[in-house]
């Protein structure tokens, strides 16, 4: 993991990591600190970590097929607006956003899969999906 | 998460179907975690039995419900209760 500050927000910082699973909760407990450090959006934490950990997630196993020698690139700040923007981009093949099943029909339920996207759409104000879905941004106002 | 996985699926494998998972100190469950209890609850449901969840934190509580299934799992504050609720 490396860690850098700086940039166009009132508080900025990159993060990376290998396409390995258990890379993922020191990431989400540095990004986390982050936040508290600078005061954005602490009191959501736990709605934030859950939608890190779903987003980074994907970037790893889908994006990365959990191979350990690609790197997902994550970026989280707090703009002059006090809003927080998280942006996570993974090297892999990317994907239709828009044709992820409704987990909550009747097939999505029984699914063993297919929750993460919902869940990081009800826990975030926004959730942006970018060059085909390989980049996502996460924003809480 | 492997390791709970290969655990029930033993109990499975051994006859036990009626399963009660404590998740207290489970800070949070994310969308794979849901995704092995799903797979649980229909394979204890599947052998004639069933798991039930005990103490939930609350954000884990705002997953279940975000996702549809709180209304499914059954949900109990402590493992005596849960255990009782098969009978």
């Amino acid at each position: 993991m490396t860690a850098s500050s700086g940039g166009e927000y009132l508080h900025r910082r990159e993060f990376t990591l290998p396409g390995d699973p258990n890379a993922i909760p020191p990431v989400v407990d540095a990004i986390l600190a982050f936040l508290r450090e600078i005061n954005c959006h602490a009191e959501e934490e736990p709605a934030i970590a859950l939608a890190l950990q779903e987003a980074l997630s994907n970037a790893v196993v889908h994006g990365c097929r959990k191979d350990p020698s690609k790197t997902v690139f994550c970026s989280a700040a707090c703009d002059l607006n006090g809003a927080l923007v998280i942006v996570i981009r993974d090297p892999g093949p990317g994907f239709d956003s828009t044709r992820v099943r409704d987990p909550l029909t009747t097939e999505g339920l029984a699914d063993d899969h297919g929750r993460g996207i919902h869940l990081m759409r009800n826990l975030m104000d926004e959730v942006r999906f970018e060059d085909n879905g390989k980049q996502v941004t996460l924003k809480k106002f | 998460m492997e390791t709970f996985r290969n655990t029930t699926q033993d109990l499975l494998d051994a006859g036990e179907a009626r399963l009660v998972v404590n998740v207290a100190g489970v800070r949070m469950i994310d969308s794979s975690g849901i995704g092995v209890l799903v797979r649980l609850l229909a394979s204890a449901t599947k052998a004639g039995g069933g798991m039930k969840l005990v103490q939930p934190s609350k954000l884990a509580l705002q997953t279940l419900k975000l996702t549809g299934l709180l209304a499914i799992i059954p949900i109990f504050d402590d493992e005596a209760a849960a255990i009782a609720s098969f009978n």
